[in-house]
């Protein structure tokens, strides 16, 4: 397989090479590379990448429309382009704090400097540092496309979570990049935190992730510390490796949602989320029972944590 | 003695040009119209090839040749001669090479192995170590009892290679009368090495039948023979240099890549052929280490007086044996570890298996052992209500008390129970930290003794060249991968000669050409062999100074003093450098010759050990010490956090306190690697290694440092070491991955028999703990 | 096959590579500098670390054609003439230098560090170190070098 790379300036000449060799493993977007020249070199670039005779690489970092890190009145564009760092330090993320606690997990420092989140995004990898916190501020993916026309390109926009379908898969058609996600702006009240678990402390994949995410409805300065009178609400719980993609652990938001948060409460919504994982049998990193053991001390970590901060 | 400069520690040597890129390793070499090679792998565990075919790859743009088994020479072997350089009608693991591609660059040679058809007929395959000796498993090699080995070597068949015993006392009846029998089975699982710096040779066979090898080697002389033998080649004519080496803990030892490259290098002369393996290639065409198995029965009396020792091990060594019979010879030895104990019976096997073989890995059998003994010692303790180090030092081995295999330790032998009571001391003069909310604190120990493992004439070489300006440069036989042989070797002759450190310049490379014999840098032994070779070296250099100042200045060799770098007789004098390549008279005639000192060193009075007791002079020496660890255990998510690690060595003179710390705490957190993250993980239906990557075989990184991490040196000069010196590189393995595992245990309750415990493991293996307190 | 041009320590270096060279190669095979290893090819070791526009970066997971036009530091590009860095001076004080296959990627990773937060603490050396490997386990050795120069730095 010969490979050629491409550095295009615009998204015409992106969609131009995209043209060339539509179905999809032909043409590979190329954006930090920390993901995708391990896989080059293991020869594993999609299925048919060893029959192929040429693979484009096409290089977006320079096209404009995939970088920057701003607010719109949709909520924080993060173009897919920008940097895990970029995203750990920019003063705009500190807000999503899970989404910054995870960005600056992944990796390290000199990964971090060169992986994007559109690359951490559509890796799909089920324990994806960046995915836990990104799903718990319900992020929307941007689709681009050109258009049929050929005139403006298209844009489609769908919630992260859904764009998500399973290991390696994400839900881009031909033609299709993805351009960047936007964060609607979380309540001023609202707080999250990230926790992963990992084999060793420094650089290392995550055995299982979660990002917990929840409001105080009038924060209690010096309020008593979990279970009691926390008066945590409005609770968003996502976990990494537990199903095949990153997703949010929704029946265990909708038990803590619906009344306040007791030690029953949260037994039963930890409980929810055991009944339901789908966690990988083979995984090295960890196993399905330390996986279950982890959910519900994770999820009692992020109440007790934010429960007993009286910021 | 008044010493100037052992037990001091200069900058090293080499530092320098290892900070600005400009240290050379083989990798780094180029050679005009070199080839590269690739290596195609078996995909199978355990097959027949029934057949090849490699005219497409050969016929494909760019290759130069395809080399497979049926080309090549062999079997070879240093003990056991069961390996092919390139696999011929079998495939014994998955990894094992089975054809190789050259070309002039590395992607035609690898696109040419995807050009390859192997037919496979897959064998049914063993991994477990106690499946293997089973008869009833599948048989890995054929022609075991045909095979040609080492005297030493005791194979009973079937998958067993090696049956090594030590028999002391009555064992099963001390057992039998003991008050408390203590037993398990302890397991270490395969172990990389992970030296940063992948395997690399790159050779060149000449018309002229000559061929020289760069290799990334540890054992440029086992090398040189085994290449000399395998091609038929005379052993002048092969040329093995060692470059400067980035890492080796055993894992470029004896022979690896060397033999197929250089087979594969005979097939295009005149050219220079390179291969360096990836790191993927690490974990499934490299050896691997430990691999053990220990089942241990312990016999004490009430008052904790250690009466017998029962133990069955077995290592599961891999595709084939080579040298991992040594290994076993090093479990058999120190099996019964730094006890006085009059009753042993110890059988450990070694046995084929269908993984990447077992070699060589800093520790030599010894930590396999100390792991089953040193935990057991700990439950005994707990049993008898004595502490954990007051049973020890009832037990430990001092001066006149015999050894397992029954050599009697003198005064010199090392101070182990002063080791460990300058452990507990420090042990437990900290106070143990308050534990964290959800987690339990608990701290742990372990004694450990190591020989070294080698043939009882392993000789060591040393010249000593002086240069014009009154220094000398030195050169030995032995391999500094890192370990900071050359900055020890040159205090050592500086110390000898009277001259500044400044004066001593080194030779970076081993090269059998010209450098002398060494037998390989293993065990621990080249501060002791290398630096007793320098020490003769001194002195004959020291002497043909005295010669050659008497024939300059006409007086006998008894008046002529060379202190202070003058040579010397009576008021006239001139310095060393004059001397360095000869001097003339007045009238032009030469009256001194060029100046070298040599010297050689083997070890006296080391016998092989009794095949049926194992009794006998065996070791050399024994290096003793102990380990201590304080651990924090997150009962909520299982997380392990080693606060402290500590161990207490007698290592005999310590000759560069700042590189014998380093040595030893960077053994310390490869054993922390050992006890917590890594393990060679294979897939139970192929037999292939999984995690053949870093992101899946875990070593330990800066984060993973304990906040604390002392040595402690108790030096009790070695009679027979430079300077009263010995071998200190791997101990700090041995004792530190058991002391970890009590520590554990004194946390949490919870006694591990395999490693690594990981979070996983001690939360999903007990469900009782599971969420938290 | 790409024409590509790259500053390496103060000098242009141009070669026409195949597209799936890496940067790490390109380092190695076209400029000739092989102070910087290949420890895994992979990301994972840090051992082939450079500083790339300002930034460190792993070497192998760079293509050379993406480094085109860039400016790149080596190992090599670290001492002054016969003068050692500060920090090359700092590892050899500090017996941090082992096996020595691991130190360039180690000091490429310090020196960004230190041009960035030139009075970096433990913790930040630790943070900066944290995905280089290290088997003969000189972690602390390096460390301690690392701070040493950061504390010589003049307090801002």
């Amino acid at each position: 397989m010969r490979i050629v790379y491409e550095k295009p300036a615009t998204l015409e000449e992106l969609f131009s090479l995209m043209k060339l060799l539509p179905e999809g493993p032909g043409v590979k977007l190329l954006a930090g590379g920390t993901d995708l020249l391990p896989q080059l070199r293991a020869g594993r670039s999609g299925p048919e990448a060893k029959e192929r005779p040429i693979l484009i690489i096409a290089d977006i970092k320079r096209i404009q429309e995939f970088n920057g890190i701003h607010e719109t009145d949709k909520g924080l564009f993060i173009g897919a382009a920008e940097t895990m760092r970029a995203v750990a330090e920019h003063p705009l993320v500190r807000r999503y704090q899970a989404l910054a606690e995870g960005a600056g997990r992944m990796g390290c420092l000199e990964i971090q400097n060169r992986a994007t989140i559109g690359g951490n995004i559509c890796n799909g990898s089920p324990s994806a540092d960046s995915l836990p916190g990104l799903l718990v501020y319900d992020a929307k993916a941007v689709i681009i496309s050109e258009a049929p026309d050929g005139t403006a390109p298209r844009e489609r926009t769908m919630p992260l979570e859904r764009f998500l379908l399973g290991p390696g898969k994400v839900d881009l058609r031909p033609g299709e990049a993805l351009r960047a996600v936007v964060l609607p702006r979380p309540p001023e009240n609202s707080q999250s935190r990230y926790y992963r678990r990992t084999r060793v402390k420094g650089m290392d994949l995550s055995g299982i992730n979660a990002a917990i995410y929840c409001e105080s409805p009038e924060p209690k300065a010096g309020a008593a510390a979990w279970p009691a009178a926390c008066g945590l609400t409005g609770f968003r719980i996502a976990f990494g490796a537990v199903w095949p993609t990153v997703a949010r652990a929704r029946m265990a938001e909708d038990i803590l949602n619906s009344e306040p948060v007791t030690r029953q409460s949260f037994e039963r919504a930890a409980e929810a989320v055991l009944a339901d994982m789908k966690p990988r049998e083979s995984s090295m990193r960890a196993t399905p029972d330390y996986k279950r053991a982890m959910i519900p001390v994770l999820i009692e970590m992020g109440i007790s944590e934010m429960g007993g901060a009286s910021d | 003695m008044n010493l100037k400069i052992i037990g001091t520690s200069p900058d090293r040597l080499d530092a320098a040009a290892k900070t600005t890129g400009e240290a050379l390793y083989t990798a780094d070499m180029k050679f005009p119209n070199m080839l590269h090679m690739k290596v195609l792998r078996s995909p199978h565990a355990h097959a027949r090839i029934l057949g090849m075919d490699v005219t497409r790859a050969q016929k494909a743009p760019g290759v130069v040749r395809v080399v497979t088994g049926r080309d090549v020479p062999g079997p070879f072997g240093e003990a056991v001669r069961d390996q092919y350089p390139i696999a011929r009608d079998k495939v014994r693991y998955a990894g094992e090479p089975v054809a190789v591609a050259v070309a002039a660059d590395e992607n035609t040679a690898a696109a040419a192995l995807d050009l390859i058809r192997v037919d496979y007929e897959p064998l049914p395959f063993v991994l477990d170590p106690w499946e293997a000796l089973n008869q009833t498993s599948p048989v890995i090699h054929e022609g075991l009892m045909e095979y040609k080995t080492a005297p030493f070597v005791m194979r009973e068949g079937h998958n067993t290679y090696q049956h090594m015993k030590v028999r002391k006392g009555d064992a099963q009846t001390a057992l039998a009368a003991a008050d408390l029998v203590v037993e398990g089975e302890f397991r270490w699982p395969p172990n990389a090495h992970t030296q940063m710096e992948t395997l690399c040779a790159v050779a060149c066979y000449q018309r002229d039948k000559s061929l020289t090898i760069y290799a990334t080697t540890q054992a440029p002389f086992i090398v040189q023979s085994t290449i000399a033998e395998l091609l038929e080649i005379p052993p002048g004519r092969v040329r093995v240099v060692s470059p400067i080496l980035g890492g080796g803990f055993g894992g470029k030892s004896d022979v690896t890549i060397e033999a197929l490259v250089a087979c594969v290098a005979r097939f295009v002369p005149g050219r220079h052929a390179c291969l360096t393996l990836t790191r993927e290639e690490m974990f499934n065409g490299a050896t691997h280490g430990r691999s053990a198995a220990c089942r241990y029965q312990i016999g004490f009396r009430k008052d904790g007086r250690l009466t017998a020792i029962v133990g069955e091990s077995v290592m599961a060594s891999g595709g084939n044996a080579d040298y991992a019979v040594n290994i076993i010879t090093g479990m058999a030895l120190a099996g019964a570890g730094p006890y006085r104990v009059d009753n042993v019976r110890l059988d450990v096997y070694g046995v084929y298996t269908n993984a990447p073989p077992i070699g060589a890995f800093r520790g030599y059998g010894h930590p396999e052992v100390h792991l089953a003994l040193e935990s057991l010692m700990d439950t005994a303790a707990e049993k008898l209500g004595i502490a954990p180090y007051t049973i020890r030092d009832y037990n430990l081995l001092r001066a006149g008390d015999a050894n397992a295999i029954g050599q009697v330790m003198s005064p010199h032998s090392g101070n182990v129970a002063e080791c460990a009571k300058l452990l507990s001391e420090k042990l437990s003069g900290q106070q143990l930290p308050q534990a964290v909310p959800h987690c339990r604190v608990g701290r742990g120990m372990a004694a450990y003794m190591k020989m070294p493992c080698m043939p009882s004439n392993a000789q060591s070489g040393a010249f000593i060249k002086l240069n014009p300006d009154g220094g000398v440069t030195i050169s030995t036989g032995a391999v500094d991968m890192g370990q900071g042989l050359h900055t020890t070797l040159g205090q050592i002759v500086a110390e000898r000669l009277g001259l500044p450190f400044s004066k001593i310049s080194f030779n970076a490379t081993v090269d059998t050409l010209i450098s002398p014999y060494d037998w390989q840098t293993v065990a621990s032994r080249s501060t002791w062999g290398a630096g007793n070779a320098m020490l003769l070296a001194a002195d004959d250099l020291l002497r043909k100074l005295r010669e050659q100042g008497a024939a300059y200045f006409g007086v006998s060799p008894d008046d002529v003093e060379t202190a202070g770098g003058e040579i010397r007789a009576g008021e006239r004098s001139l310095p060393w450098g004059k001397f360095a390549a000869g001097l003339r008279g007045p009238d032009g005639a030469a009256l001194t010759r060029p100046v070298t000192g040599e010297g050689y060193f083997v070890p006296q009075g080391v016998v092989n050990p009794d095949p049926e007791t194992g009794q006998g002079n065996a070791a050399p020496d024994w290096t003793m010490g102990c380990a201590g660890a304080e651990v924090s255990v997150d009962m909520r998510t299982g997380e392990i956090t080693v606060l402290r690690l500590i161990n207490v060595i007698d290592a005999g003179t310590i000759i560069n306190p700042k590189n014998a710390a380093e040595q030893v705490s960077g053994a310390m957190l490869m054993s922390l690697g050992a006890a917590l993250s890594e393990t060679v993980i294979f897939d139970k239906k192929t037999g292939c290694v999984r995690n053949n990557s870093l992101v899946d075989y875990k070593i330990p990184g800066i984060e993973d440092v304990p906040g604390q991490v002392d040595v402690y040196f108790v030096e009790t000069p070695e009679e027979s070491g430079p300077y009263g010196a010995k071998g200190l590189g791997e101990h700090g393995i041995v004792g530190t991955a058991p002391a970890i595992l009590n520590a554990i245990y004194n946390a949490t309750g919870i006694r591990f028999h395999s490693l690594p415990v990981s979070a996983d493991r001690l939360i999903a293996g007990n469900p009782a703990i599971k969420g938290g307190e | 096959m790409k024409e590509v041009c790259i500053d390496i320590n103060g000098l242009t270096v141009a070669a026409a590579v195949d597209d799936s060279t890496t940067l790490l190669r390109f380092i190695r095979g076209a400029a000739g500098l092989t102070g910087t290893k290949a420890g895994c090819e992979n990301g994972e070791c840090g051992a082939c670390t450079v500083i790339m526009d300002g930034k460190a970066v792993r070497s192998c997971l760079i293509l050379a054609a993406e480094a085109h036009g860039a400016s790149v530091t080596t190992v090599e590009g670290l001492a002054n003439k016969e003068e050692l860095h500060p920090l090359q001076q700092a590892f050899v004080d500090h017996g941090a230098v082992q096996c020595g296959f691991c130190v360039p990627g180690m000091l490429m990773a310090s020196k960004a560090l230190l041009d960035a937060n030139p009075t970096a603490g433990p913790e930040e050396i630790r943070a900066a170190l944290g995905g280089h490997l290290c088997r003969c386990g000189g972690y602390k050795a390096m460390a301690d070098a690392v701070r040493d120069v950061a504390s010589r730095k003049p307090q801002q």
